[in-house]
């Protein structure tokens, strides 16, 4: 036993002293950003010796599975491949969580694919603050035209201290209501134009056992980005959000956002949800609604694939999409609806200037007009204001969605708006009050504490 | 009467092996049938069986995770780890049984190590490692990683089997002039018989599903293992669970095969691995 | 004989293969992780060094506390559930029978199966809305009894504690099994001569013959246990609101989700101190067998 015990003090011992040598080391400190700086060097002297060579990089994206965004990176990447022989592209693709997990953990360890996707607001604040990327301004003061075609928040949620890392592939609208038209008339409700109407059609439909609103929320941020963003500017504004995240004005405390927080818990307490609401993801919660076991169901414009390919063809003639009815003494703007700039390609910022070049082609070309129109093909909607879609070609839900986007400008989506630590308070803290472990009040402080 | 009391027992017992039998077999029955649904099928109803039967999965799936390549690797990988493994632990293992030294119980300790953090926290420092060892993207990177820290259990379930072999067998096996490296392969290795198959399955199973150490270290294609591949089918807005199955039907078979062959040895080695002193 | 088994180059030869990349591969990167423990870092930029900062944010981070109590739990349904479970099948089945053969294996399935199909079939039976479970107990008339298993706080973490019990047991089994095969036959046929009893042979010979290996599957039951990821990561990804956290899953979330190395780091070595503790416990409390 004593040896036991001193076999323990022992690891402390050393770990002690390795702590102490980090405070006089500093060549250790900085170890995961210098040691790999050898390497991109080596490259460039590469190149120059032998300017034939084809230039080399490798893009790392989540594009894979059943997706039809999964679909348009093929096919799109084999036409620039085609275009240009010249390059010779690594291209790495796996999962979202997986993907996540590689780039982080490489990143860490000093590495970087040269071309990698990233997402906008907060993942690309904090890679490029911590000057891991090369921005694409110069190429896009050289392409103006392609850089006004952009919706202002495609390049703007790319945009950190007015350096712009990417471009977005599409946008994504996150607060769509899919609606099933025939239950609705069955039940005779009409869609609800405020939150007392909202409040009674859940009952009507609870009463009469259909799940009023499908939710999949094991993943934490659904309820957050598909409801809680756009209800809760119906009550706070947008304004209102950006003086609280900027401390400069309001307060999470303010009563406005507990009276947002109380009415997602009143919706849960009513019944307005299925009740595995939080035990099912985002994609399973579709068949409630495939199955007209639903009436409404709030997701984003990514479930429009999806709805398109495996939805039952009696029902999709019965899918109706509007928005979130505006609120009785809300202080926000009825008429719209929560979205954010889809994924983009950034670049390390160790690429070599031709690789530089050939990256910057690579991300115009995943977003130019034939792109965008390739994004409507796979039911993606577009980041371009300036492309003209051929409606007539198109599936009649597409043209609903499309509908939309040209009727109501869109708000920000909780998570885009804040920092990943603020996302993870407010996430569990949804679902904390949902469930009813935490009282809204207790949550609007945490966040009001983390903010300040 | 003592007879009768005694096949009531055994009936209960076998009711109660029956119905935890069921559960524990119904995951296999349920991916069999579900691997020849189609998706939307899956989406509409979880349990109900095929209506018509999608043999193509297994077609699609094969080429979607890229087995062709994907398995040879896998098998190289977890044969080559499992050889490391069960050498260097065995040997490992059998010092600690028997011999006596100083600093013994901080080497076992040493080995307990490896099971006390979790993989997800190693990820970083392990990349760094492999660097430093310039193992990136080879496949001992993984070879490697899957031996060491299957040392731990190998060690343990090793060390704790041998230590109750009677110190008198290799005693009398000294007396007739044998050296101790043959009593160690001659003796000790066969008479750990059943040991050395339960290790060999859970390495195996540990190294054939093992996704986070071949995610990071690995990027070329023609160099991945299945697991990588079992992913291609998770999309973030959709998954084809279809081919998902199919395909785990597929890298399902090589681990139960091992383990029918394994389990007969653990029970047979009772009386095979029984040498008398 | 005491030359030979304190033979120092046997000894030295035998064990540095072994050491010598179990330092490399695990021991090192582990000392490393702690390191980061100490700095503020992002996992991106510089690193800052901040001393004892983290392990004093963990001290009074609710959510980690709560965690721990999670692990807890299934510590506790592991060491108490699995490993006698465990035990009790591999004696029973402990026999050359086509029927054991045959049992031997379908309890070691869930083992075999990947996480993401053991997950996704016990969220769906496990299910409030359409579960089989819930279903059944409205069939058999005890509706009352059904439950929001895996969204109920309150409950989560036993139904997930059953889930891990019924995915190890295979684990055990067939540890013990190896271990059974160590009793000479003799030994049991001299008992049932005596007339011994099943419980009687099982408590006077058979458990203090494997006491060994009983000890050896405790250490591998609490460290598993105290890492556990994986199951949790698919059913629940740690909710309802952290209802289900655990350790692992937090430390995974600070390290790669929210940005904080760092600080998950300064974690997995709380956790690694906090398991390493239960283990020398358990190897004290357990390190007398009440031999009757």
């Amino acid at each position: 036993m004593l040896k036991r015990i001193l076999s323990v003090i022992l690891m402390g011992c050393l770990l002690f002293t390795l702590a102490g040598c980090s405070a006089k080391a500093p060549e250790s400190k900085t170890e995961p950003v210098t040691s790999n700086k050898t390497e991109p060097t080596a490259k460039v002297e590469d190149k120059q010796e032998q300017p034939v060579e084809k230039v080399k990089f490798s893009l790392w994206h989540s594009f894979v599975g059943a997706d039809q965004r999964a679909e348009f990176m093929e096919k799109r990447m084999a036409d620039f491949r085609a275009l240009h022989p010249e390059y010779e592209i690594d291209e790495q693709k796996m999962p979202r969580d997986q993907y996540q997990t590689k780039l982080k953990t490489e990143a860490a360890g000093g590495e970087l694919p040269e071309a990698f996707l990233i997402w906008p607001n907060a993942m690309t604040q904090e890679f490029a603050s911590a000057s891991l990327l090369k921005d694409i301004n110069g190429y896009l003061e050289a392409n103006t035209e392609w850089r006004d075609s952009f919706v202002s928040r495609a390049l703007d949620e790319f945009t950190v201290d007015g350096k712009t890392y990417s471009a977005g592939l599409g946008v994504s609208i996150t607060s769509i209501v899919y609606y099933n038209k025939a239950l609705f008339e069955q039940y005779n409700v009409t869609y609800p134009t405020s939150y007392a109407e909202l409040l009674n059609a859940i009952k009507v439909f609870k009463d009469k056992g259909i799940i009023p609103i499908a939710l999949g929320n094991k993943a934490k941020w659904p309820a957050q980005s598909t409801i809680f963003s756009c209800l809760a500017n119906r009550v706070t504004g947008s304004e209102w959000l950006d003086r609280a995240l900027s401390n400069s004005g309001s307060k999470f405390t303010d009563p406005e956002f507990i009276d947002a927080l109380s009415k997602l818990k009143e919706l849960t307490d009513v019944g307005a949800f299925n009740k595995d609401y939080n035990t099912i993801d985002e994609v399973e919660v579709r068949s409630y609604f495939y199955k007209g076991e639903a009436a409404m169901m709030i997701g984003g414009s990514w479930i429009l694939p999806d709805m398109i390919k495996n939805a039952p063809e009696e029902l999709k003639a019965n899918i109706e999409m509007t928005i979130l009815p505006g609120f009785e003494r809300g202080k926000g703007d009825p008429n719209t609806m929560s979205g954010v700039s889809s994924t983009g390609i950034v670049m390390s910022a160790k690429v070599t200037p031709e690789q530089q070049a050939a990256i910057e082609e690579l991300i115009h070309f995943l977003t130019n007009e034939e792109s965008q129109i390739m994004y409507a093909a796979y039911n993606i909607p577009v980041s371009s204001k300036t492309v003209v879609i051929n409606e007539s070609e198109m599936d009649p839900l597409y043209n609903k969605m499309l509908a939309l986007i040209k009727k109501y400008p869109l708000v920000a989506v909780y998570d885009s708006a804040m920092n990943s630590e603020l996302t993870d308070i407010v996430n569990n803290g949804l679902q904390g009050i949902m469930i009813g472990s935490q009282t809204p009040e207790d949550l609007a402080a945490e966040l009001q504490k983390a903010v300040e | 009467m003592k007879l009768n009391k005694k096949s009531i027992l055994r009936a209960i017992l076998f009711a109660i092996l029956c119905i935890v039998g069921f559960t524990t077999l119904y995951p296999l029955i349920w991916m069999a049938y579900t691997s020849l649904k189609s998706n939307p099928e899956i989406i509409m109803s979880t349990f109900a069986l095929p209506k018509t039967l999608h043999f193509e999965n297994y077609v699609n799936a094969w080429k979607t995770a890229n087995m062709g390549v994907y398995f040879s690797n896998s098998i190289f990988v977890c044969v080559a780890s499992i050889i490391l493994t069960i050498m260097v632990g065995s040997l490992a293992a059998f010092i600690l049984a028997k011999f006596r030294f100083k600093g013994k119980k901080f080497v076992y300790s040493l080995f307990i190590v490896g099971m006390l953090i979790p993989m997800q926290a190693v990820l970083v420092p392990l990349f760094i490692q492999m660097r430093t060892l310039k193992l990136l993207d080879s496949p001992f990177s993984l070879i490697l990683s899957y031996t060491a820290f299957g040392l731990t259990i190998t060690i343990f379930i090793l060390e704790s089997f041998i230590k109750s072999f009677p110190d008198s067998i290799i005693e009398a096996g000294i007396m007739d002039g044998g050296e101790i490296r043959h009593i160690f392969l001659k003796m000790i290795l066969p008479m750990s018989r059943p040991a050395l198959a339960t290790v060999i399955i859970l390495n195996f199973l540990n190294n054939w599903k093992e996704f986070s150490f071949a995610l990071i270290f690995i990027s070329t294609d023609r160099k991945k293992t299945l697991p990588l591949g079992l992913y291609n089918f998770i999309g973030a807005y959709s998954s084809n669970y279809a081919e998902l199955m199919a395909a785990m039907m597929i890298v399902s078979v090589p681990i139960i095969v091992l383990y029918l062959i394994l389990q007969e040895q653990i029970i047979n080695g009772m009386t095979a691995g029984a040498v008398k002193g | 004989m005491d030359i030979i088994f304190k033979n120092k180059r046997t000894i030295i030869l035998g064990l540095l293969p072994a050491l010598l990349i179990f330092c490399v591969i695990v021991v090192m990167p582990i000392l490393r992780s702690f390191y980061y423990g100490f700095f503020q870092w992002n996992g991106l930029g510089e690193p800052i060094y901040i001393g004892f900062e983290n392990f004093v944010d963990i001290l009074t981070d609710k959510v980690f506390w709560s965690a721990f109590q999670n692990n807890l739990y299934i510590v506790v349904a592991s060491v108490f559930g699995q490993i006698p479970i465990g035990l009790v099948i591999a004696i029973v089945l402990n026999k050359k029978l086509k029927s054991s053969s045959f049992f031997r294996t379908i309890f070691f399935l869930p083992m075999i199966l990947s996480t993401v199909v053991v997950g996704l079939l016990w969220s769906t039976i496990l299910n409030a809305q359409v579960g089989i479970l819930n279903q059944f107990l409205k069939l058999i008339g005890l509706e009352r009894l059904g439950q929001d298993w895996l969204g109920n706080p309150k409950i989560a973490m036993y139904t997930i504690s059953v889930v891990i019990i019924w995915q190890f047991i295979g684990f055990y089994m067939i540890i013990f099994l190896a271990a059974l095969q160590n009793i000479p036959t003799e030994i049991i046929e001299a008992a049932d001569i005596d007339g011994a009893g099943e419980l009687n042979k099982l408590i006077r010979i058979t458990i203090p013959m494997i006491w060994d290996s009983i000890m050896a599957a405790v250490v591998l039951c609490i460290a598993g246990s105290m890492r556990t990821f994986d199951l949790v990561f698919v059913m629940t990804k740690g909710g309802p609101a952290h209802a289900t956290e655990l350790m692992a899953t937090y430390m995974y979330n600070k390290t790669f989700e929210v940005y904080k190395y760092g600080y998950g780091s300064a974690v997995s070595l709380v956790i690694f101190v906090i398991s390493f503790s239960f283990i020398l416990i358990s190897r004290k409390v357990m390190s007398k067998p009440e031999v009757v």
